[in-house]
C-alpha cells in the first residue's frame, strides 16, 4: 500500500508537470529543488560554519523550516490531493494504512527534499565546526530528527484541520491562521527597523526555546560536554515524534467517525432590504457601493488584506511614537492609505473572481461599476485614515501636521484608486475565494508585469506630491505643507477622474476576456 | 413567426477545436425551445455567446430585435441567464444577491425588494434568504439564479442544463414558474440532457453535436411519433456494447 501511495503521489508529480500552464512550473520546481535546495543546503553549511554553529543562528533555521511546514500544507492541501485524507476515505483501507501512505506522500514531495537538504547542510556545518566526534552524531541525529518533525507536523495537521477544511467557515479561520503566521514573522524586522532600540530578546528566546530551537543546541551542547541538555533535547524531539505519530492516528480515526452533516450555513441578522440606499446611491453605483462595502466586512482575501495593513499602521505608529516625524507625517499617512486601498483596487475584480459576469450580463456599465468600487474604497478608508492621522498626530507630537496628513492621506488614495482602476482592467487574476493562497491564473507573467508596472506608474504619480510637501515645507513650514496637501487632493482627485473615465471605457472593451481570466477554468 | 433569437453563420473556435461551426438557427419567439446535445456539442458555448458572454469568432445573435454584440446594452436588457454552474457572489446573502442584480440593471428599489421577497417564497428560498449564497447548496443556487434571470422581466431567458441539481420538488415549481413565464409571451432557451424534460416541456427544439445542428424544427417534426431519445441517440451515434464487451460485469460477484 505504500508503494501505492508513493506512485500515487509521483504520478500526480509528473501530471503537474505535463499539463497546460504547469510546465514552467515544473522545471522550476526541479531548478528549485536541484539549485536552490543545494544552494541552500551549502549556504546554510558555510552560514553555520562562519558562526561557530550559533545554537541561535541554527535555531531561527530550524525554526523557520518547522513554521513553513505549518503553513504549507495548508496552502498545499488545495493543490495536492494525495495530502487529503478524506480523498481515501471511500477505499477499503486501515488506518494505518492511511497513515503510512499518507507519510509517504509527504516523504515524496520536492518540501521534503529540500528539508532534508537545508537540515544535511546545517549538521554538515555543524559538524565543521565541532569536528567528527559525538557532537556530530548528535548534530546529525537532531537534523533527522528536525526533518522527521517537520513532515509528521504536517501530516498531523493536514489530518486535524481535515473536517474543518469541508466548510467554508472552518476554511477561512485555518487559512486566517495560516496568513497570520505567514505575515508576523515577515513583518517584524520591517515593524522594528526604524527604532532606535530594538529588543529582539524575546524573539531570541522564542527561538532558543521551542522544540527545534533546543534541538538546534544539541551539537553545541555535546562539544561542550553538558551531555544531560543534549539527551534531554534529543529525547524530547523522540517523544516530540511519536507523539505526533499518535496524534497523527487519532486525528486520522476522529476523521472516520465523523458524519460530516454539520454544514449549517451561516445566517446574517441583516436582511439586506436596505441593500441599495448606500449613502443615498442608487443604480448600478450603489448597488456595487453596497457590494462592496459587505465585502469589506465579510470576505476572508480582503480581511486577510486589511489585516496586514493594520500590522503595518502599527509598524507606522511605533515608529512615530519613538522618532518626531514632523514634515514625514503627511508621507507616513500616504503610505497607510496605500496598505489600505491600494491592493484592494488594483485586483478588486480578481476578489469578484468567477462571479465577474453578473457585471457584463447585466450590462453595467463599466464607468459605474468602477464608481462603485471606489465609492466604498474611499467611504471605507476615510474614517481609518482620520483616526490614524489623529493618532500618529498625537503620538509624534506633531498636532500642526494633521489636516495636512489627513488631506494628503485622501489625496493619495484616490491617486492609488484612481490609477488601480486602469490597472484592475489590466492585472486582474482570479482569487479563489476559500483559499487565499491558491493562485491559479493564466498569462501569470503578463499579469505580474501589469501588476508591477501599474506600481511603478504609482510610484511615479505619487512623487509630485512627496517632493512638492517637502519644498512647501522648506518655504513656508507647517503652513506650507497644509496648502501644498490641499492642492494635493485636487491632484488626486484628476487622477481619480480620469482613472473612473480610462477604466470605464476600458472594462466596456475588455469586460469579456476579463470573465475568460476570472473564471479560471 | 417572429423570431426570439436568431443565428447567423454562428462559429467559435478554441484553438483546433470548433466549439460552434457556422450556426444558423432561428428560435421563434414565446414558449420553451430546448438545445440538446451530447457533452461537448457546444451548447453552453453557443448560450454563453447569446448572451455576450463570450465572443464569437463569426456570425451574428440576434436577441429580440437587437445584435447581441453592436447593440449589447439593448440586448442585455432583454435577456436573463442561468449558467450550468453558476457563480455568483457568495459572501452576499440571497436577498442581497437579487437586490444587487436588479439594480445593477437599474430596476427600482422598491420593485427590486417586492419581486426579490416573491421569487424567493416561490422558490423556497425565503427561509434562507439571509444565508450567505456561499452556504447554499448546488440545487439552492441554482434556484437563486433562476430568480435572478427572471427578476427584471426579460423577453427571452436562457438556461444552461437548469434541472441539475434540483430536487424535484423544485424542479416542479420551476417549470411551474417558467411555464407562467411563457404563457405571458416570454421565451424560455434551455439546454439539457435530459431528453423526458426536453420532450415534455418544448415545442421546438435543435440538436447539435460537435457544434454543427443536426436537427431543428417543431418536436413533431424531429420524432416523427417516435421517442425523443431514439432519434437523439441515432442522430448523434450512441456506443453501444458489442459481443462479449464486459462480460465479466454480468458474471457473479462470487467468481472474482
Amino acid at each position: 500500500m505504500v508503494r501505492v501511495f508513493a506512485r500515487l503521489k509521483l504520478r500526480t508529480l509528473y501530471n503537474m508537470a505535463r499539463t497546460g500552464r504547469w510546465p514552467v512550473l515544473a522545471v522550476l520546481a526541479i531548478v528549485v529543488i536541484a539549485g536552490f535546495g543545494l544552494g541552500a543546503s551549502s549556504l546554510a553549511r558555510v552560514v553555520v560554519s562562519r558562526v561557530d554553529g550559533d545554537p541561535l543562528v541554527v535555531g531561527i533555521i530550524y525554526s523557520g523550516l518547522a513554521l513553513m511546514w505549518v503553513i504549507g500544507p495548508i496552502v498545499m492541501a488545495s493543490i495536492d490531493q494525495t495530502l487529503e485524507p478524506r480523498s481515501f476515505e471511500i477505499l477499503p483501507l486501515s488506518r494505518l494504512q492511511i497513515a503510512s501512505g499518507l507519510a509517504v506522500a509527504g516523504i515524496v514531495s520536492p518540501g521534503s527534499v529540500f528539508t532534508l537538504m537545508l537540515v544535511a547542510g546545517v549538521a554538515s556545518g555543524q559538524t565543521s565546526v565541532y569536528g567528527d566526534g559525538v557532537a556530530s552524531v548528535g548534530a546529525w541525529a537532531a537534523a533527522a530528527l528536525v526533518w522527521a518533525l517537520c513532515l509528521l507536523e504536517a501530516r498531523f495537521l493536514t489530518t486535524f484541520v481535515s473536517d474543518m477544511m469541508r466548510w467554508r467557515r472552518g476554511r477561512e479561520i485555518v487559512s486566517l491562521v495560516a496568513l497570520m503566521l505567514l505575515v508576523v514573522p515577515g513583518l517584524i524586522p520591517i515593524t522594528f527597523v526604524d527604532s532606535t532600540n530594538p529588543d529582539f530578546g524575546w524573539m531570541a528566546r522564542l527561538v532558543r526555546f521551542n522544540p527545534f530551537g533546543v534541538l538546534a543546541a544539541v551539537s553545541g551542547n555535546l562539544a561542550a560536554g553538558k551531555w544531560l541538555l543534549a539527551a534531554g533535547a534529543l529525547l524530547l524531539g523522540v517523544a516530540l515524534t511519536v507523539a505526533l505519530i499518535v496524534g497523527f492516528g487519532w486525528a486520522l480515526g476522529r476523521l472516520s467517525i465523523q458524519t460530516g452533516d454539520a454544514a449549517g450555513g451561516q445566517k446574517l441578522n441583516s436582511t439586506g432590504l436596505g441593500f441599495g440606499s448606500f449613502r443615498g446611491l442608487s443604480g448600478p453605483v450603489g448597488a456595487v457601493a453596497a457590494k462592496e462595502f459587505k465585502y469589506l466586512r465579510r470576505d476572508l482575501r480582503v480581511k486577510g488584506q486589511l489585516f496586514a495593513s493594520v500590522l503595518i499602521i502599527v509598524g507606522l505608529a511605533y515608529s512615530a511614537v519613538t522618532g518626531q516625524l514632523g514634515p514625514w507625517a503627511p508621507m507616513t499617512v500616504s503610505a497607510i492609505s496605500l496598505a489600505l486601498v491600494a491592493p484592494l483596487m488594483f485586483n478588486t475584480f480578481g476578489l469578484d473572481g468567477g462571479s465577474f459576469w453578473i457585471y457584463v450580463l447585466t450590462g453595467a456599465p463599466g464607468r459605474k461599476v468602477l464608481a462603485g468600487k471606489m465609492v466604498a474604497y474611499l467611504m471605507a478608508a476615510t474614517p481609518v485614515l482620520l483616526v490614524v492621522t489623529v493618532l500618529l498626530a498625537w503620538a509624534g507630537r506633531s498636532a500642526s501636521y494633521v489636516v495636512a496628513g489627513f488631506l494628503t492621506a485622501l489625496a493619495t488614495s484616490a491617486l492609488f484608486i484612481g490609477i488601480g482602476a486602469v490597472i484592475a482592467i489590466y492585472a486582474a487574476y482570479r482569487l479563489p475565494e476559500e483559499n487565499l493562497f491558491a493562485t491559479k491564473t493564466a498569462g501569470q507573467f503578463r499579469v505580474m508585469l501589469f501588476g508591477l508596472g501599474g506600481f511603478f506608474v504609482t510610484g511615479l504619480a505619487v512623487l509630485p506630491i512627496g517632493v512638492g510637501l517637502l519644498a512647501a515645507w522648506a518655504v513656508a513650514g507647517a503652513g506650507g505643507v497644509t496648502l501644498g496637501s490641499a492642492v494635493a487632493v485636487l491632484y488626486g482627485g484628476g487622477v481619480l477622474a480620469i482613472g473612473l473615465w480610462l477604466g470605464g471605457a476600458l472594462f466596456d472593451e475588455r469586460a469579456v476576456k476579463l470573465i475568460e481570466i476570472l473564471d479560471g477554468e | 413567426m417572429e423570431s426570439a433569437v436568431s443565428y447567423v453563420g454562428l462559429t467559435k473556435r478554441f484553438g483546433d477545436k470548433v466549439a460552434v461551426d457556422d450556426v444558423t438557427l432561428t428560435i421563434p419567439r414565446g414558449g420553451f425551445f430546448g438545445i440538446t446535445g451530447p457533452n461537448g456539442a457546444g451548447k453552453t458555448t453557443m448560450l454563453r455567446m447569446t448572451t455576450g458572454l463570450l465572443r464569437p469568432d463569426a456570425g451574428r445573435v440576434v436577441v429580440a430585435g437587437h445584435d447581441v454584440w453592436s447593440d449589447t446594452v439593448a440586448a442585455k436588457a432583454v435577456i436573463g441567464l442561468v449558467p450550468d454552474q453558476p457563480r455568483l457572489f457568495p459572501k452576499l446573502t440571497g436577498t442581497e444577491l437579487l437586490q444587487f442584480t436588479g439594480q445593477l440593471r437599474g430596476l427600482d428599489r422598491t420593485q427590486v425588494r417586492t419581486r426579490a421577497e416573491e421569487l424567493l417564497g416561490v422558490l423556497g428560498l425565503a427561509s434562507d434568504a439571509s444565508t450567505l449564497v456561499a452556504d447554499y447548496s448546488l440545487g439552492m443556487t441554482k434556484k437563486l439564479a433562476i430568480a435572478a434571470a427572471l427578476l427584471h422581466r426579460p423577453l427571452v431567458v436562457f438556461l444552461d442544463e437548469p434541472f441539475a441539481g434540483v430536487d424535484p420538488v423544485s424542479r416542479q415549481v420551476v417549470e411551474t414558474i417558467l411555464g407562467r413565464y411563457a404563457a405571458g409571451g416570454g421565451t424560455v432557451v434551455f439546454s439539457d440532457h435530459a431528453m423526458d424534460v426536453v420532450e415534455r416541456l418544448c415545442q421546438n427544439l435543435v440538436i447539435i453535436n460537435d457544434g454543427t445542428v443536426l436537427a431543428a424544427g417543431t418536436l413533431p417534426e424531429i420524432t416523427s411519433g417516435r421517442r425523443l431519445q431514439d432519434v437523439f441517440v441515432e442522430m448523434v451515434g450512441g456506443a453501444i456494447l458489442a459481443d462479449g464487451e464486459l462480460s465479466w460485469l454480468g458474471s457473479s460477484p462470487d467468481s472474482n
